[in-house]
């Protein structure tokens, strides 16, 4: 008898699908910043890599700006370093490749193939890693051309933006990117039933008002990363 | 014929909460030519879904689950049953040479068969498996504690002790050895707290049972059976599997009586 | 194909890209490596490839009767074709599936039999895999690589289009399903060697990859259960999980990677279980031997298709026979623990065929012996250089409504010029098989 087609996500897949969707995001967003963080030290005093790994809540220590940088980017024993957060991009996309389809995974294996070349030529200069970033954005692109099934795509999609709103946390950026991307994911969020914690809902529509928006304050900040953070019930 | 009145009970305790517990158990007599119930019965707790249902050999086996998070598990099987001479005609004469052949925990070991050498001295078939029977009776000393669940009949007569399943291994292996159909049995005796274990043999389309570990040759009454098959493994009453790591402890009561 | 055979390098990118490694335990740490391919294809001509669909079909046909038949009525065993003792001491005879009969009699869904050619160009059947073969995935996704890459090759030769393999699975999954649940594909997990097999074939396939945990069985029905808890019905289960931890309440009581009370509902007939329960009775190295016998005794036909000529000390006859010629046969050991493995009596010194003489007249039902046969070398490319390897053919047959054979295979090749193993963890490749047109 010809089998119904099924949809069903099971609550393993969905947690796969929110956390291959922060993976993805955190390391684009990280040699996003820090292309950014290396142009400021053009000019400064060339120990803002500090600041930014700093704001990571990184704990691994490195003690000069060479062994930050490999480190940084290829310390597979560090659980913060670029090369990482691509293996566990990996290990949420290699057990996803039915719901997101080779050609989308292939681009999380194209990023970790590439940032492993790159280790092995310690490669230090961060445009060599622009391949990554190309990937990555077309690994969104292919999510978005590939994924018929709306539920898996939405469900990378709040991954994604719960990231971005961490980092852009993180990084200080303004309210209104804030507050856009939070409008976004409450949207994305709004086909499940139940995966956003009404409590938390509650309590960063309070703290994500533009009068009470204040990024450097470091409290503010701790709470509202925490209740990013515990959002999604995944 | 006679009436046995029996109640089982089993009482596992968790050491800390189980849930998605699915289970399997083999607790309620069988029906068959010589064994037929008046009534039986089963108690469980918590109860969520049983389904009543039969094994490869035809046993009864009573099986589901619990979902909700619980921290003990609870089955009695109680129930009366009328006992005519252990006597039961061969079920299916395909499946004879399946109780021919040694299984995971009948493999003899080369003393085993030098045992049944000496024991042998020109007798087949039945008789040969009563002379068998009291002569492991004879060999093994009963001892509780001293083998396990998975130890073989080989192992069990190496150290020459053990409790009733390595007496009925360790017969079943040598009547296999003889080319005597032969396979495990297990349920309940009157006067005993827990399961007991004996063997049935297939001479001339009959299926026969002796107890090696109390030196029974030909049973007739008092032995309720729940289930058979090729050794112990085959035969397990209750198992299951559940989400949790917790520890168990088990209490197990047996009442047979006669009435 | 010059221009498809230099392109190898490019191929093996595109694998790489598409994750297409196998897993593999090495020192107890789990790494994932890519399955080196060879360019150059093994082409099977049109009248052969004929041949060897007729022989694949009529042999798959009579393993299935000899399935049902020995889990039903054992009527082999009653007239003799087979002996008792061969089927019941068997490691894979399961006495569980005793009277279970699978949705429309079919225990070998999927048949991975593996074949060499001899250099005389005859065909031979080397050992049929009838649990849970695998190796499908390689051939079938590195042959929408190569038309890709060198699509000229393609327009030159008349090559038979492979990349219908998952339809050939989800028709035989449609046709078995029970109740029009979904078909999903139960895979142990990602450490799994074959992990890519199972997620590449639920891609293709549309079915659901399912992992330990996904299923349940309530109410004798299987059931996925999705991110709110709610229920979906299962009508098929194509597993690579083995028998032995299926359900662990029938089984491996440890086995954390099956269905509880699975076997209840497969049973009551309420899910199709693909490669069904219990076929390992009949990939036995011993009932090999019986296969040609099961051809003729199921379907009275002559059989297509050879055996490797071999020999079972257990009759009178062949035990002979094999004392007297043990420095020409391979030898198998056929009881599974800490066995003796696969010996060549050529390579044993003279002591060490006595000491072999000496076991198998001890328990004669533990071995088997072949004949060496002189393989047909495949090309492969070594560096840039042309070498010939070993290598064999493993053949898939899916068994459906109908029985058919897939117009390729996994054409796998030994690294090392020496060695007769062709196996992917040790080293060895994989080609793309053609099949002519005509």
């Amino acid at each position: 008898m010809t089998a119904s087609i099924c949809n069903a996500i099971s609550a393993t897949k969905a947690n796969r699908l929110y956390w291959l969707g922060r993976y993805a995001e955190r390391v684009y967003l990280s040699l996003h910043l820090l292309r950014k963080f290396y142009d400021k030290m053009i000019d400064g005093s060339g120990d803002e890599y500090l600041d930014y790994y700093k704001r990571l809540d990184a704990t691994t220590v490195y003690p000069d700006y060479t062994s930050f940088m490999l480190g940084y980017m290829y310390d597979t024993k560090n659980p913060g370093s670029l090369v990482s957060g691509l293996e566990l991009a990996n290990d949420n996309a290699i057990v996803l490749r039915e719901e997101i389809m080779s050609e989308t995974l292939s681009y999380i294996q194209l990023s970790l193939v590439k940032i492993k070349a790159a280790a092995a030529e310690g490669v230090t200069n961060i445009t060599d890693l622009q391949n990554i970033t190309d990937y990555l954005l077309a690994f969104w692109g292919s999510a978005d051309e590939r994924i018929y099934d709306d539920g898996v795509r939405d469900l990378l999609r709040v991954g994604k933006l719960v990231e971005n709103m961490d980092m852009h946390v993180r990084f200080d950026y303004p309210f209104y990117r804030i507050a856009e991307t939070y409008e976004s994911l409450k949207k994305c969020a709004d086909d499940f039933d139940g995966i956003l914690d009404p409590v938390i809902l509650e309590q960063l529509d309070r703290l994500l008002d533009e009068d009470c928006y204040q990024s450097e304050d470091t409290e503010y900040k701790f709470k509202l990363l925490k209740y990013v953070n515990h959002l999604v019930l995944l | 014929m006679k009436k046995y009145i029996y109640n089982y009970q089993t009482i596992i305790h968790f050491s800390t909460s189980v849930a998605r517990h699915f289970f399997l158990l083999r607790c309620m007599p069988c029906v068959n030519d010589c064994q037929q119930m008046s009534h039986r019965d089963l108690f469980l707790y918590p109860r969520e879904s049983v389904i009543y249902g039969a094994d490869a050999w035809h046993n009864p086996i009573q099986y589901g689950q619990v979902l909700r998070p619980h921290d003990s598990f609870v089955f009695v099987s109680s129930g009366e049953a009328r006992l005519e001479p252990y006597r039961i005609a061969l079920e299916k004469e395909s499946l004879l040479g399946l109780f021919q052949v040694q299984s995971g925990q009948t493999v003899p070991s080369v003393e085993m068969e030098r045992f049944l050498l000496e024991h042998r001295e020109g007798k087949s078939g039945w008789a040969l498996a009563c002379r068998l029977s009291e002569a492991v009776y004879r060999y093994m000393t009963y001892a509780p504690g001293t083998t396990l669940m998975t130890t073989t009949a080989a192992e069990a007569f190496g150290q020459r002790q053990g409790v009733c399943q390595d007496y009925a291994h360790i017969l079943i292996g040598l009547c296999r050895a003889a080319g005597i159909p032969a396979r495990y049995a297990n349920g309940f005796i009157p006067g005993l707290g827990t399961t007991h274990a004996w063997v049935e043999v297939c001479d001339g389309g009959v299926w026969r049972a002796l107890d090696p570990t109390n030196n029974l040759h030909e049973i007739d009454y008092g032995y309720i059976k729940i289930a058979h098959g090729r050794d112990a493994a085959d035969c397990p009453v209750n198992r299951g599997v559940f989400r949790g790591t917790a520890g168990q402890q088990t209490q197990v009561r047996i009442i047979v009586e006669e009435i | 194909m010059d221009k498809l055979i230099e392109s190898r390098d490019t191929v093996n990118r595109w694998l790489e890209r598409f994750g297409v490694r196998f897993g593999i335990y090495k020192n107890g740490v789990f790494k994932e490596q890519l399955f080196p391919f060879d360019s150059i294809p093994r082409v099977i001509p049109a009248d052969d490839w004929r041949m060897l669909e007729q022989g694949l079909v009529q042999r798959v046909d009579a393993l299935n009767r000899f399935l049902y038949d020995v889990y039903h009525d054992k009527q082999i065993i009653k007239d003799g074709v087979v002996p008792a003792e061969f089927v019941y001491s068997s490691k894979g005879y399961t006495p569980e599936c005793e009277g279970v009969t699978p949705p429309h009699n079919i225990y070998s869904h999927i048949s991975g039999i593996d074949l060499v050619q001899a250099k005389d160009g005859k065909w031979y059947i080397l050992e049929d895999n009838l649990r849970i073969p695998s190796g499908a995935s390689y051939p079938m996704i590195a042959r929408t690589i190569t038309r890709k890459v060198s699509p000229q090759t393609f327009q030159e030769n008349a090559v038979v289009d492979s990349r219908d393999y998952s339809q050939l699975l989800k028709e035989m999954m449609d046709f078995v399903n029970v109740n029009g649940g979904a078909n999903v594909i139960l895979t142990p997990g990602r450490y799994n060697s074959a992990f890519f097999e199972h997620s590449y074939l639920a891609e293709k396939t549309g079915a659901l990859l399912a992992f330990p945990g996904d299923l349940m069985v309530e109410n004798d029905q299987v059931v996925y259960t999705d991110m709110y808890n709610e229920r979906h019905l299962v009508g098929c289960i194509y597993r690579r999980v083995s028998d032995e931890y299926l359900d662990p309440l029938v089984f491996e009581p440890s086995s954390l990677l099956g269905i509880p009370n699975l076997m209840q509902a497969y049973k009551k007939g309420n899910v199709a279980v693909v490669n069904a329960l219990g076929n390992g009775v009949a990939d036995d190295k011993g009932i090999y031997y019986f296969v040609p016998k099961m051809i003729q005794y199921y379907l009275h036909e002559e059989p297509i298709l050879s055996n490797a000529p071999t020999y079972l000390p257990y009759f009178e006859e062949d035990y002979r026979y094999i004392l007297e010629h043990l420095d020409k046969l391979v030898i198998k050991d056929v009881s599974e623990a800490g066995g003796y493995g696969v010996v060549f009596g050529r390579d044993l010194t003279p002591e060490r065929l006595e000491e072999l003489k000496q076991l198998i007249m001890a328990d004669p039902r533990r071995w088997i012996a072949q004949e060496v046969i002189d393989f047909k070398d495949l090309e492969i490319l070594e560096g840039d250089q042309r070498v010939e390897r070993k290598a064999d053919l493993r053949a898939f047959v899916v068994s459906g409504q109908t029985t058919k054979v897939w117009k390729s295979g996994l054409t796998r090749f030994s690294r090392n010029p020496d060695s007769f193993v062709v196996n992917s963890s040790q080293g060895g490749g994989f080609k793309d098989t053609w099949v002519l047109e005509q």
